[in-house]
């Protein structure tokens, strides 16, 4: 998917995936709203530390809680399930 | 003399007859299994003295780098559970370092079992020399050095070396002994002049003999003095787990296991942990790490809350894990968690990428907070690389000071013989003598001159445990 195509928070979340995970060569119309953010298929490339490390900054970023593996693990399904739980719960 | 039958129940059930003198000194003892006959023998096992050897106290007068306190010998106690129908003793030399000889001439071990880190590898040996200068008992050694290095044992002064888990194969070896055998365990090596050959145990649960407890009670005479004395707290070991889940680099836990995670079952942990709720107020869990199977641990600490057992615990814990799932950790608090010793070892990520240690600093630093806002005192591991610099090490007393570590602990990167560390370090080395692997000691060049090294570690440790506390 093209990045201009993308919904501002979708991009403001693959932002913070970015810098997060210090990925500076990243071709960003590689978005993939609908593929797994985390393992072999994601299209950012994250494995399962890297999610540890973008709840710890999402929390923070957004106010947010996420309470458990197993929660952290439905929220980030995909790029969309992020950003609609971030749309749904941010405090900030 | 008198006979005495004392009845064990077993799969099977047998009995043992102790014969004693009027002395009370045992005579001879033997038993009856459904599967057989054979001698019971007595079986001393051997916990070393306090040793090490320390460069900065030797070379530069710094002598401030000490960090012993004492606990019971937990490997020993366990193996003792599972050698039930032999006549058992168990010699803490740390409790009573001048204790050998006379234990040695009142007892006549028959076998006799040494544990050794890599740091009482050289005094274990010692050990093993001076028993066979007083009896003829079969020496075994086992232990962490044992399994990450076991032909540094093949000397003749040890018969046997044990490599990882002994419960289950020193059972089946000390009781081939008795019946006049000379077996061939797996997990177990016969010491010989040439090369040493044995066949690797596949480690399971069985293992683990998780339905014979550790014989708690051998080490009665010492219990007192297993205390921490600045908090003024007494202290008992449990095991939960054997093993990891992760494999960094320096670490030799790998060896003890082959590489596997195992779990004790909640039963027996349970057990243990009522032995001994009622003689000590803090227990160690002694596992590598006691949260590899938050699932395990999660149904664990509700049985430990129900229990309601008056006593506080400190376990091991991954950064990641506690991030992971922070709540396994509040409930655990609830349960009487005191305090988490976290092994944090670096503050760069690339240094913790290249120990393949499966954490990064950010994740370190949510880990503190979040044990903190918890109400769980941090014990933060951290590993000095003999090649820092000067700001390196303001760059970690910051951190360590910034974040509020609780007590922080620093020792200095030590390739361990048979971690993978090891092979990635061992052209620089320098100092092969295992009485300085100590994890206090640089074995390989540092980068700064050698005494201001060390004067900026003393250093580092007493700015950092000024104010520590758990
Ligand atoms: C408790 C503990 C201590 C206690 C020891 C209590 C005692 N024995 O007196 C205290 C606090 C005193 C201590 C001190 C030190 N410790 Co310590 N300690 C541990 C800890 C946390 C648990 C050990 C334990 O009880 N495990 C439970 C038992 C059941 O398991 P086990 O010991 O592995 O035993 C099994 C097998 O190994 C085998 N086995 C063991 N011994 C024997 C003997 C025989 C005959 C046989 C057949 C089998 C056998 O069978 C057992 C049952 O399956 C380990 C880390 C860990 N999680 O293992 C570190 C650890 C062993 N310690 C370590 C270190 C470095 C030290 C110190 C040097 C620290 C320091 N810088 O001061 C000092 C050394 C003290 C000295 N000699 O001067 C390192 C050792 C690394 C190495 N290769 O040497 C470890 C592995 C921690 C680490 N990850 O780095 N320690
Ligand atoms: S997490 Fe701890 S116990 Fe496990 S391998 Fe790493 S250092 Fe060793």
């Amino acid at each position: 998917m093209k990045w201009e195509e993308l919904k501002p928070l979708e991009r403001e979340l693959s932002e913070t995936i970015l810098e997060v995970c210090r990925f500076e060569e990243f071709d960003r119309d590689s978005v993939d709203t609908q593929a797994p953010l985390v393992g072999p298929d994601s299209c950012f490339g994250l494995d399962s530390l890297d999610m540890v490390e973008i709840v710890v900054a999402i929390q923070s970023r957004y106010g947010v809680h996420i309470g458990g593996q197993e929660e952290a693990r439905s929220i980030f399904t995909s790029l969309s399930t992020l950003t609609q739980f971030i749309g749904e719960n941010r405090t900030t | 003399m008198k006979v005495q039958k004392q009845l064990y129940r077993r799969l099977g059930g047998w009995h043992l007859y102790t014969l004693q003198n009027t002395m009370g000194f045992h005579f001879f003892t033997f038993s009856f299994e459904s599967s057989g006959f054979y001698w019971a023998m007595r079986i001393l096992l051997i916990n070393p003295p306090d040793c090490g050897r320390s460069i900065p106290e030797e070379r530069y007068g710094i002598d401030s780098i000490k960090r012993i306190f004492r606990g019971e010998p937990l490997a020993l106690e366990s193996l003792a559970g599972n050698l039930a129908g032999h006549d058992l003793q168990i010699l803490d030399l740390k409790s009573e370092p001048q204790g050998l000889e006379a234990c040695v001439e009142a007892f006549s071990p028959e076998l006799v079992g040494i544990t050794a880190m890599t740091c009482e590898a050289n005094t274990a040996l010692a050990i093993a020399s001076q028993v066979k200068s007083l009896c003829a008992a079969k020496v075994v050694v086992g232990g962490v050095h044992a399994s990450g290095d076991p032909s540094f044992f093949n000397v003749p002064q040890v018969d046997y070396i044990v490599v990882g888990l002994g419960r289950a194969s020193f059972k089946e070896l000390a009781d081939g002994l008795a019946a006049g055998g000379a077996p061939a365990v797996t997990g177990v090596a016969k010491t010989s002049s040439v090369a040493l050959k044995f066949t690797p145990r596949k480690f399971t649960t069985a293992d683990l003999a998780d339905e014979m407890p550790p014989r708690y009670d051998l080490v009665e005479k010492y219990r007192a003095g297993y205390a921490i004395p600045a908090l003024g707290v007494t202290m008992g070991f449990v095991a939960t787990a054997a093993g990891c889940t992760h494999r960094c680099d320096f670490c030799c836990i790998g060896s003890l296991t082959n590489s596997k995670y195992l779990l004790h079952s909640t039963g027996s942990v349970l057990r243990d942990i009522a032995t001994l709720a009622d003689s000590v107020q803090l227990i160690r869990l002694v596992d590598a790490n006691s949260f590899g199977d938050t699932l395990a641990a999660e149904s664990l600490c509700e049985k430990i809350a129900s229990a309601a057992h008056p006593v506080q615990y400190v376990a091991d814990a991954r950064a990641d894990t506690v991030v992971r799932d922070p709540e396994l950790f509040a409930r655990w608090k609830k349960a009487g968690l005191r305090a988490v010793v976290v092994g944090f070892e670096e503050i760069s990520d690339t240094r913790l990428k290249a120990m393949n240690k499966g954490s990064r600093t950010r994740i370190n630093t949510e880990a503190i907070k979040i044990l903190h806002d918890i109400g769980i005192s941090v014990i933060g591991d951290f590993i000095v690389d003999p090649d820092y610099t000067p700001e390196e090490f303001d760059i970690l007393e910051d951190y360590i000071m910034k974040n509020n570590v609780d007590l922080p602990m620093t020792s200095i990167l030590t390739p361990l013989p048979g971690t993978a560390l090891y092979e990635r370090m061992r052209d620089r080395i320098t100092i092969e003598d295992l009485d300085y692997y100590t994890l206090t000691n640089a074995v390989v060049p540092t980068r700064m001159e050698s005494e201001s090294f060390y004067n900026r570690f003393a250093q580092l440790l007493a700015n950092c445990h000024r104010d520590a506390r758990i």
